[in-house]
Protein backbone atom coordinates (compact mmCIF):
# COMPACT_ATOMS: atom_id res chain seq x y z
CA UNK A 1 0.00 0.00 0.00
CA UNK A 2 1.06 3.71 -1.09
CA UNK A 3 0.32 4.56 2.18
CA UNK A 4 2.80 2.76 4.16
CA UNK A 5 5.63 3.51 1.72
CA UNK A 6 5.23 6.80 3.17
CA UNK A 7 3.27 7.39 5.92
CA UNK A 8 5.37 5.41 8.16
CA UNK A 9 8.07 6.77 9.91
CA UNK A 10 11.38 7.02 8.38
CA UNK A 11 14.08 5.05 10.81
CA UNK A 12 17.66 5.39 10.92
CA UNK A 13 18.57 1.97 9.48
CA UNK A 14 16.75 3.10 6.23
CA UNK A 15 18.90 5.64 5.86
CA UNK A 16 21.84 3.91 6.02
CA UNK A 17 20.49 1.31 3.80
CA UNK A 18 20.23 4.34 1.19
CA UNK A 19 23.55 5.61 1.62
CA UNK A 20 24.85 2.47 1.15
CA UNK A 21 23.08 1.91 -2.57
CA UNK A 22 23.18 5.58 -3.72
CA UNK A 23 26.04 4.62 -5.84
CA UNK A 24 24.89 1.75 -7.43
CA UNK A 25 21.68 3.64 -8.03
CA UNK A 26 23.53 6.52 -9.35
CA UNK A 27 25.19 4.24 -11.63
CA UNK A 28 21.77 3.01 -12.94
CA UNK A 29 20.25 6.38 -13.82
CA UNK A 30 23.71 7.62 -15.70
CA UNK A 31 23.15 4.52 -17.84
CA UNK A 32 19.48 5.38 -18.10
CA UNK A 33 20.34 9.27 -19.49
CA UNK A 34 22.96 8.29 -21.18
CA UNK A 35 20.53 5.67 -22.90
CA UNK A 36 18.35 8.55 -23.58
CA UNK A 37 21.27 10.64 -25.10
CA UNK A 38 22.26 7.63 -26.88
CA UNK A 39 19.02 7.91 -28.77
CA UNK A 40 19.49 11.53 -29.53
CA UNK A 41 17.30 12.76 -26.91
CA UNK A 42 19.21 15.44 -25.58
CA UNK A 43 16.60 17.49 -24.02
CA UNK A 44 16.87 19.66 -21.68
CA UNK A 45 15.35 17.34 -19.45
CA UNK A 46 17.93 14.70 -20.21
CA UNK A 47 21.01 17.06 -19.97
CA UNK A 48 20.75 18.35 -16.40
CA UNK A 49 19.73 15.32 -14.58
CA UNK A 50 22.70 13.77 -16.78
CA UNK A 51 25.04 16.73 -15.73
CA UNK A 52 24.36 16.47 -12.12
CA UNK A 53 24.50 12.98 -11.71
CA UNK A 54 28.23 13.26 -13.12
CA UNK A 55 29.23 16.04 -10.91
CA UNK A 56 27.88 14.40 -8.12
CA UNK A 57 29.37 11.08 -9.02
CA UNK A 58 32.79 12.77 -8.79
CA UNK A 59 33.53 13.21 -13.02
CA UNK A 60 33.26 17.42 -12.75
CA UNK A 61 34.85 17.96 -15.91
CA UNK A 62 32.35 15.93 -17.98
CA UNK A 63 29.46 17.10 -15.94
CA UNK A 64 30.53 20.98 -17.27
CA UNK A 65 30.57 18.95 -20.75
CA UNK A 66 27.28 18.58 -20.55
CA UNK A 67 25.98 21.90 -18.77
CA UNK A 68 27.83 23.88 -21.28
CA UNK A 69 25.67 22.10 -23.29
CA UNK A 70 22.50 22.56 -21.87
CA UNK A 71 23.20 25.98 -21.57
CA UNK A 72 23.71 26.20 -25.32
CA UNK A 73 19.90 24.90 -25.76
CA UNK A 74 18.77 27.01 -22.90
CA UNK A 75 20.68 30.14 -21.77
CA UNK A 76 17.45 31.73 -19.53
CA UNK A 77 16.29 29.70 -16.94
CA UNK A 78 17.64 30.44 -13.43
CA UNK A 79 17.53 26.54 -12.45
CA UNK A 80 20.46 26.04 -14.94
CA UNK A 81 22.63 28.93 -14.79
CA UNK A 82 22.56 28.93 -10.94
CA UNK A 83 23.80 24.78 -10.84
CA UNK A 84 26.10 25.85 -13.68
CA UNK A 85 27.76 28.10 -11.17
CA UNK A 86 27.39 26.06 -8.33
CA UNK A 87 29.36 23.57 -9.99
CA UNK A 88 32.14 25.88 -11.20
CA UNK A 89 32.17 27.19 -7.26
CA UNK A 90 32.06 23.26 -6.07
CA UNK A 91 28.87 23.73 -4.01
CA UNK A 92 28.68 21.05 -1.28
CA UNK A 93 27.61 23.01 1.51
CA UNK A 94 24.20 22.55 3.32
CA UNK A 95 22.08 25.12 4.21
CA UNK A 96 22.29 26.76 7.35
CA UNK A 97 20.10 24.78 9.72
CA UNK A 98 18.45 27.60 11.10
CA UNK A 99 17.11 28.76 7.61
CA UNK A 100 15.43 25.50 7.22
CA UNK A 101 11.91 26.25 6.74
CA UNK A 102 10.20 22.62 8.81
CA UNK A 103 7.81 20.32 6.36
CA UNK A 104 4.80 19.82 8.11
CA UNK A 105 3.70 17.54 5.73
CA UNK A 106 3.92 13.57 7.69
CA UNK A 107 6.27 15.85 10.00
CA UNK A 108 9.27 15.16 7.67
CA UNK A 109 10.81 18.43 9.30
CA UNK A 110 10.77 16.86 13.03
CA UNK A 111 11.81 13.49 11.44
CA UNK A 112 14.54 15.58 9.53
CA UNK A 113 15.65 16.93 13.55
CA UNK A 114 15.78 13.40 14.78
CA UNK A 115 18.04 12.07 12.15
CA UNK A 116 20.53 15.13 11.33
CA UNK A 117 23.45 13.36 12.68
CA UNK A 118 22.88 10.03 10.07
CA UNK A 119 21.85 12.16 7.75
CA UNK A 120 24.93 14.63 8.12
CA UNK A 121 27.52 11.72 8.38
CA UNK A 122 25.62 9.66 5.17
CA UNK A 123 24.76 12.43 2.47
CA UNK A 124 26.06 14.79 0.42
CA UNK A 125 24.45 18.92 0.91
CA UNK A 126 24.10 22.01 -1.16
CA UNK A 127 21.23 22.35 -3.83
CA UNK A 128 22.82 20.50 -6.28
CA UNK A 129 23.35 17.35 -3.78
CA UNK A 130 19.48 18.16 -3.33
CA UNK A 131 19.02 18.00 -7.23
CA UNK A 132 20.91 14.58 -7.00
CA UNK A 133 18.71 13.32 -4.57
CA UNK A 134 15.20 14.81 -6.25
CA UNK A 135 16.39 12.69 -9.43
CA UNK A 136 17.17 9.32 -7.68
CA UNK A 137 14.18 9.36 -6.56
CA UNK A 138 12.05 10.42 -9.70
CA UNK A 139 14.25 7.40 -10.94
CA UNK A 140 13.23 4.67 -8.44
CA UNK A 141 9.63 6.05 -8.80
CA UNK A 142 9.53 5.01 -12.65
CA UNK A 143 10.68 1.37 -10.97
CA UNK A 144 7.63 1.83 -8.69
CA UNK A 145 10.40 1.77 -5.76
CA UNK A 146 7.93 4.03 -3.46
CA UNK A 147 9.38 3.70 -0.24
CA UNK A 148 12.61 4.24 -1.91
CA UNK A 149 11.84 7.19 -3.79
CA UNK A 150 10.11 9.11 -0.95
CA UNK A 151 13.24 8.42 1.17
CA UNK A 152 15.72 10.10 -2.14
CA UNK A 153 12.85 13.03 -1.33
CA UNK A 154 12.96 13.49 2.19
CA UNK A 155 16.99 13.47 1.78
CA UNK A 156 16.60 15.89 -0.90
CA UNK A 157 15.17 17.84 1.78
CA UNK A 158 17.84 17.18 4.35
CA UNK A 159 20.82 18.41 1.63
CA UNK A 160 19.05 21.58 0.07
CA UNK A 161 16.07 23.03 2.45
CA UNK A 162 14.67 23.02 -0.86
CA UNK A 163 11.15 22.64 0.79
CA UNK A 164 8.44 23.68 -2.23
CA UNK A 165 10.69 21.38 -4.51
CA UNK A 166 10.54 18.47 -2.32
CA UNK A 167 7.10 18.78 -1.86
CA UNK A 168 6.05 18.79 -5.59
CA UNK A 169 7.96 15.62 -5.52
CA UNK A 170 6.03 14.16 -2.89
CA UNK A 171 2.94 15.31 -3.98
CA UNK A 172 3.20 13.57 -7.57
CA UNK A 173 4.71 10.67 -5.81
CA UNK A 174 1.14 10.68 -4.01
CA UNK A 175 -1.17 11.25 -7.10
CA UNK A 176 0.93 8.89 -9.06
CA UNK A 177 -0.57 6.60 -6.73
CA UNK A 178 -3.95 7.57 -6.35
CA UNK A 179 -3.35 8.91 -2.81
CA UNK A 180 -5.34 12.23 -3.61
CA UNK A 181 -6.00 13.14 -0.05
CA UNK A 182 -1.96 13.03 0.99
CA UNK A 183 -0.91 14.71 -2.54
CA UNK A 184 -3.65 17.98 -1.78
CA UNK A 185 -1.62 18.22 1.36
CA UNK A 186 1.85 17.73 -0.20
CA UNK A 187 0.94 20.46 -2.55
CA UNK A 188 -1.36 22.66 -0.93
CA UNK A 189 1.98 23.21 1.60
CA UNK A 190 4.27 24.03 -0.84
CA UNK A 191 2.36 26.61 -2.70
CA UNK A 192 2.19 28.25 0.62
CA UNK A 193 5.62 27.77 0.57
CA UNK A 194 6.50 29.00 -2.74
CA UNK A 195 2.59 30.70 -4.11
CA UNK A 196 4.15 31.86 -7.48
CA UNK A 197 5.37 28.09 -8.39
CA UNK A 198 3.30 27.57 -11.16
CA UNK A 199 4.50 23.84 -11.51
CA UNK A 200 3.32 23.07 -8.02
CA UNK A 201 -0.19 25.12 -8.66
CA UNK A 202 -0.90 23.22 -11.66
CA UNK A 203 -0.33 20.01 -10.12
CA UNK A 204 -2.75 20.89 -7.55
CA UNK A 205 -5.71 21.99 -10.27
CA UNK A 206 -5.59 18.24 -10.91
CA UNK A 207 -5.54 17.07 -7.57
CA UNK A 208 -8.15 19.52 -6.27
CA UNK A 209 -9.81 18.58 -9.69
CA UNK A 210 -10.14 14.89 -8.43
CA UNK A 211 -11.37 15.34 -5.31
CA UNK A 212 -14.23 17.39 -6.12
CA UNK A 213 -12.98 20.91 -5.24
CA UNK A 214 -13.77 22.64 -8.51
CA UNK A 215 -13.96 25.85 -7.33
CA UNK A 216 -9.97 25.88 -5.97
CA UNK A 217 -8.97 24.38 -9.22
CA UNK A 218 -10.43 26.89 -10.98
CA UNK A 219 -8.75 29.54 -9.38
CA UNK A 220 -5.54 27.73 -9.33
CA UNK A 221 -5.83 27.25 -13.10
CA UNK A 222 -6.83 31.54 -13.27
CA UNK A 223 -3.20 32.28 -11.30
CA UNK A 224 -1.52 29.98 -13.73
CA UNK A 225 -3.26 31.47 -16.36
CA UNK A 226 -2.22 35.10 -15.55
CA UNK A 227 1.62 34.33 -15.50
CA UNK A 228 1.35 32.39 -18.51
CA UNK A 229 -1.04 33.19 -21.20
CA UNK A 230 1.14 31.35 -23.49
CA UNK A 231 0.22 27.97 -21.77
CA UNK A 232 -2.59 26.41 -24.46
CA UNK A 233 -3.13 23.88 -22.01
CA UNK A 234 -3.91 26.02 -19.03
CA UNK A 235 -6.60 28.35 -20.90
CA UNK A 236 -8.40 25.33 -22.09
CA UNK A 237 -8.46 23.19 -19.07
CA UNK A 238 -10.25 27.05 -18.15
CA UNK A 239 -12.94 26.37 -21.58
CA UNK A 240 -13.53 23.12 -19.87
CA UNK A 241 -14.43 24.42 -16.36
CA UNK A 242 -17.06 27.00 -18.17
CA UNK A 243 -18.62 24.25 -20.66
CA UNK A 244 -19.41 21.88 -17.04
CA UNK A 245 -20.93 24.70 -15.70
CA UNK A 246 -22.75 25.63 -19.16
CA UNK A 247 -21.04 29.12 -19.90
CA UNK A 248 -20.61 28.45 -23.28
CA UNK A 249 -19.63 32.11 -24.08
CA UNK A 250 -16.64 31.62 -21.51
CA UNK A 251 -15.92 28.21 -22.55
CA UNK A 252 -15.42 29.14 -26.08
CA UNK A 253 -13.64 32.39 -25.30
CA UNK A 254 -11.26 30.48 -23.24
CA UNK A 255 -11.22 27.93 -26.38
CA UNK A 256 -10.05 30.08 -28.66
CA UNK A 257 -7.47 31.05 -26.24
CA UNK A 258 -5.99 27.97 -26.57
CA UNK A 259 -6.26 27.72 -30.12
CA UNK A 260 -4.86 31.14 -30.65
CA UNK A 261 -1.43 29.65 -28.82
CA UNK A 262 -1.80 26.54 -30.53
CA UNK A 263 -4.16 26.12 -33.43
CA UNK A 264 -3.45 22.43 -33.57
CA UNK A 265 -4.74 21.74 -30.28
CA UNK A 266 -7.03 18.58 -30.07
CA UNK A 267 -8.69 18.58 -27.48
CA UNK A 268 -9.10 22.70 -27.48
CA UNK A 269 -10.51 21.83 -31.62
CA UNK A 270 -13.21 19.08 -30.36
CA UNK A 271 -14.72 21.25 -27.25
CA UNK A 272 -14.75 23.99 -29.52
CA UNK A 273 -16.78 22.34 -32.37
CA UNK A 274 -18.67 21.00 -30.08
CA UNK A 275 -19.53 25.08 -28.56
CA UNK A 276 -20.62 25.96 -32.12
CA UNK A 277 -23.12 23.52 -32.86
CA UNK A 278 -24.86 24.64 -29.55
CA UNK A 279 -24.70 28.15 -30.85
CA UNK A 280 -26.95 27.16 -34.08
CA UNK A 281 -24.82 29.52 -36.26
CA UNK A 282 -24.10 27.77 -39.11
CA UNK A 283 -21.50 30.55 -40.58
CA UNK A 284 -19.33 30.20 -37.98
CA UNK A 285 -19.06 26.63 -37.60
CA UNK A 286 -18.69 26.40 -41.57
CA UNK A 287 -15.79 29.38 -40.94
CA UNK A 288 -14.45 27.20 -38.18
CA UNK A 289 -14.14 23.71 -40.26
CA UNK A 290 -12.54 25.38 -43.08
CA UNK A 291 -9.78 27.15 -40.37
CA UNK A 292 -8.70 23.27 -39.05
CA UNK A 293 -5.30 22.03 -40.35
CA UNK A 294 -5.68 18.29 -39.44
CA UNK A 295 -7.85 17.44 -42.87
CA UNK A 296 -9.08 14.22 -40.86
CA UNK A 297 -10.50 16.19 -38.05
CA UNK A 298 -11.78 18.96 -40.57
CA UNK A 299 -13.31 16.14 -42.27
CA UNK A 300 -15.23 14.72 -39.13
CA UNK A 301 -16.58 18.20 -38.24
CA UNK A 302 -18.00 18.55 -41.98
CA UNK A 303 -20.07 15.17 -41.62
CA UNK A 304 -21.36 16.21 -39.15
CA UNK A 305 -22.41 19.88 -39.56
CA UNK A 306 -23.66 19.04 -43.22
CA UNK A 307 -25.82 16.47 -40.99
CA UNK A 308 -26.89 19.03 -39.13
CA UNK A 309 -27.99 21.14 -42.05
CA UNK A 310 -29.95 17.92 -43.27
CA UNK A 311 -27.56 18.22 -46.27
CA UNK A 312 -29.05 15.30 -48.93
CA UNK A 313 -27.91 11.93 -47.16
CA UNK A 314 -26.01 10.93 -50.81
CA UNK A 315 -23.32 14.00 -49.96
CA UNK A 316 -23.02 13.45 -46.18
CA UNK A 317 -22.22 9.63 -47.22
CA UNK A 318 -19.86 10.46 -49.71
CA UNK A 319 -18.13 12.69 -46.99
CA UNK A 320 -18.21 9.62 -44.46
CA UNK A 321 -16.56 7.21 -46.75
CA UNK A 322 -13.62 9.44 -46.33
CA UNK A 323 -13.26 8.82 -43.01
CA UNK A 324 -13.20 5.11 -42.90
CA UNK A 325 -12.38 4.92 -38.95
CA UNK A 326 -15.61 7.18 -37.87
CA UNK A 327 -18.44 4.83 -38.63
CA UNK A 328 -16.91 2.52 -35.54
CA UNK A 329 -16.83 5.48 -33.45
CA UNK A 330 -20.01 6.21 -33.88
CA UNK A 331 -21.48 2.76 -33.17
CA UNK A 332 -20.02 2.84 -29.96
CA UNK A 333 -21.51 5.86 -28.72
CA UNK A 334 -18.39 7.98 -28.64
CA UNK A 335 -20.24 11.06 -30.96
CA UNK A 336 -23.68 10.47 -29.35
CA UNK A 337 -23.73 14.02 -28.08
CA UNK A 338 -23.14 15.60 -31.29
CA UNK A 339 -25.24 12.81 -33.28
CA UNK A 340 -28.20 14.09 -31.04
CA UNK A 341 -27.97 17.90 -32.16
CA UNK A 342 -29.17 16.68 -35.75
CA UNK A 343 -32.94 16.50 -36.46
CA UNK A 344 -34.26 12.78 -35.45
CA UNK A 345 -36.20 12.89 -38.98
CA UNK A 346 -33.11 12.91 -40.63
CA UNK A 347 -31.29 10.98 -38.39
CA UNK A 348 -33.75 8.27 -39.39
CA UNK A 349 -33.59 8.63 -43.07
CA UNK A 350 -29.87 8.43 -43.10
CA UNK A 351 -29.56 5.29 -40.87
CA UNK A 352 -31.51 3.86 -43.46
CA UNK A 353 -29.50 5.12 -46.25
CA UNK A 354 -26.66 3.41 -44.66
CA UNK A 355 -28.66 0.11 -44.20
CA UNK A 356 -29.48 -0.10 -48.26
CA UNK A 357 -25.69 0.83 -49.04
CA UNK A 358 -24.99 -1.92 -46.83
CA UNK A 359 -22.63 0.32 -44.68
CA UNK A 360 -24.25 -0.78 -41.78
CA UNK A 361 -26.17 -4.14 -40.56
CA UNK A 362 -29.77 -4.56 -40.22
CA UNK A 363 -28.68 -5.42 -36.59
CA UNK A 364 -26.64 -1.81 -36.18
CA UNK A 365 -29.38 0.13 -37.98
CA UNK A 366 -31.94 -1.34 -35.48
CA UNK A 367 -29.46 -0.13 -32.48
CA UNK A 368 -28.59 2.96 -34.21
CA UNK A 369 -32.70 3.62 -34.51
CA UNK A 370 -33.18 2.92 -30.63
CA UNK A 371 -30.16 4.72 -29.80
CA UNK A 372 -31.03 8.16 -31.42
CA UNK A 373 -35.31 8.09 -32.13
CA UNK A 374 -36.61 6.01 -29.60
CA UNK A 375 -35.95 6.83 -26.37
CA UNK B 1 -8.89 10.84 -13.42
CA UNK B 2 -7.68 9.96 -16.72
CA UNK B 3 -4.43 12.01 -16.86
CA UNK B 4 -3.45 10.20 -12.96
CA UNK B 5 -3.79 6.54 -15.17
CA UNK B 6 -2.09 8.09 -18.01
CA UNK B 7 0.87 9.13 -15.03
CA UNK B 8 0.68 5.67 -12.63
CA UNK B 9 1.34 3.94 -16.29
CA UNK B 10 5.11 5.82 -16.65
CA UNK B 11 3.47 7.56 -19.83
CA UNK B 12 4.63 11.06 -20.60
CA UNK B 13 1.98 13.12 -20.14
CA UNK B 14 3.21 16.20 -21.54
CA UNK B 15 3.43 14.27 -25.04
CA UNK B 16 -0.50 13.48 -24.75
CA UNK B 17 -3.20 15.74 -25.54
CA UNK B 18 -5.58 14.64 -23.04
CA UNK B 19 -9.53 15.67 -22.40
CA UNK B 20 -12.77 14.31 -21.45
CA UNK B 21 -15.78 15.91 -23.56
CA UNK B 22 -18.89 14.76 -22.74
CA UNK B 23 -18.35 11.39 -21.61
CA UNK B 24 -15.77 10.23 -23.64
CA UNK B 25 -12.11 10.07 -23.23
CA UNK B 26 -9.93 12.04 -26.14
CA UNK B 27 -5.92 11.07 -25.97
CA UNK B 28 -3.84 12.01 -29.11
CA UNK B 29 0.04 12.21 -29.16
CA UNK B 30 2.61 10.27 -28.91
CA UNK B 31 3.23 7.31 -25.87
CA UNK B 32 5.88 6.93 -24.35
CA UNK B 33 7.61 5.69 -21.62
CA UNK B 34 11.27 6.53 -19.94
CA UNK B 35 11.76 3.95 -17.23
CA UNK B 36 14.25 1.81 -16.44
CA UNK B 37 12.81 -1.13 -17.91
CA UNK B 38 12.36 0.30 -21.54
CA UNK B 39 16.01 1.71 -21.35
CA UNK B 40 17.03 -1.69 -19.95
CA UNK B 41 15.52 -3.37 -23.11
CA UNK B 42 17.72 -1.27 -25.24
CA UNK B 43 20.79 -1.86 -23.59
CA UNK B 44 19.93 -5.60 -23.21
CA UNK B 45 19.16 -6.12 -26.73
CA UNK B 46 21.65 -3.58 -28.48
CA UNK B 47 22.78 -6.17 -30.65
CA UNK B 48 19.75 -6.59 -32.70
CA UNK B 49 17.04 -3.45 -33.27
CA UNK B 50 14.63 -6.10 -34.05
CA UNK B 51 13.99 -8.01 -31.58
CA UNK B 52 14.71 -4.41 -29.69
CA UNK B 53 11.29 -3.24 -31.58
CA UNK B 54 9.71 -5.98 -30.78
CA UNK B 55 10.14 -6.52 -27.05
CA UNK B 56 9.10 -2.61 -27.12
CA UNK B 57 6.21 -2.88 -29.00
CA UNK B 58 5.14 -5.67 -26.41
CA UNK B 59 5.79 -3.54 -23.61
CA UNK B 60 3.81 -1.04 -24.78
CA UNK B 61 0.36 -3.18 -25.82
CA UNK B 62 0.82 -4.38 -22.12
CA UNK B 63 0.74 -0.38 -21.12
CA UNK B 64 -2.03 0.62 -23.86
CA UNK B 65 -4.16 -2.47 -22.95
CA UNK B 66 -3.87 -1.33 -19.08
CA UNK B 67 -4.85 2.40 -19.82
CA UNK B 68 -7.66 1.15 -21.96
CA UNK B 69 -9.16 -0.96 -19.88
CA UNK B 70 -8.88 1.34 -16.71
CA UNK B 71 -9.95 4.05 -18.50
CA UNK B 72 -13.28 2.32 -19.64
CA UNK B 73 -13.70 1.24 -16.21
CA UNK B 74 -14.09 4.79 -14.53
CA UNK B 75 -17.13 6.32 -13.79
CA UNK B 76 -18.92 8.81 -16.24
CA UNK B 77 -16.82 7.80 -19.35
CA UNK B 78 -18.93 5.81 -22.32
CA UNK B 79 -15.63 5.30 -24.16
CA UNK B 80 -12.62 6.50 -25.34
CA UNK B 81 -10.83 8.01 -28.65
CA UNK B 82 -6.93 7.41 -29.27
CA UNK B 83 -5.06 8.83 -32.39
CA UNK B 84 -1.55 7.57 -31.00
CA UNK B 85 1.50 8.34 -33.02
CA UNK B 86 2.07 4.48 -34.63
CA UNK B 87 -0.62 2.68 -32.71
CA UNK B 88 -4.15 1.93 -33.73
CA UNK B 89 -6.69 -0.13 -31.52
CA UNK B 90 -8.59 -2.28 -33.85
CA UNK B 91 -12.00 -4.07 -33.57
CA UNK B 92 -10.79 -8.25 -33.03
CA UNK B 93 -7.01 -7.23 -32.94
CA UNK B 94 -6.63 -5.02 -30.13
CA UNK B 95 -3.68 -2.65 -29.74
CA UNK B 96 -1.77 -2.73 -33.43
CA UNK B 97 1.35 -0.93 -34.12
CA UNK B 98 1.43 0.92 -37.04
CA UNK B 99 5.12 2.33 -37.44
CA UNK B 100 8.07 1.47 -35.77
CA UNK B 101 10.10 4.01 -33.34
Amino acid sequence: MMAENIRTLIKKEELTTLAREMEQDSREAEAFFKEMLNQGKGYPDVLFPFSVLLHCSGRKEESRRYMTELIKINDHYEKYLSAKSRMEAGDCHTPDKSNYSPIRFLSLGSQMEKHFDVLDASFFKGELAGEYYLILGRIAQTESRWRKAFLYYFTAYYSSGKKSEVLLALGQLCYAQGELSLAGEALREGLSDQPEHEKIGLELSYVESELGHFDQARELLHEVYERHPDWPDVAYRLAEYYFSENDIEKALEYCNKALAVNSRYFSANMLKFRLLMLREDSSLVETFIEGIIDPSLAGTFRIFHAMKQTEPVEHVFSLLEKEPGLKQEMMEGLWDDVVRTVSPNYLKTFIRFLQEKKTISEEEARDALERYIRQ
Amino acid sequence: MVRRVIVSLGLQTSLLDISVINGVAYIKGKIERQDVAVMKIRRDFYYSEELIQEKLSHEYRSTLEALDRQIRIMPGIRGAVYKLKGWERRIGKGWVRTHLE
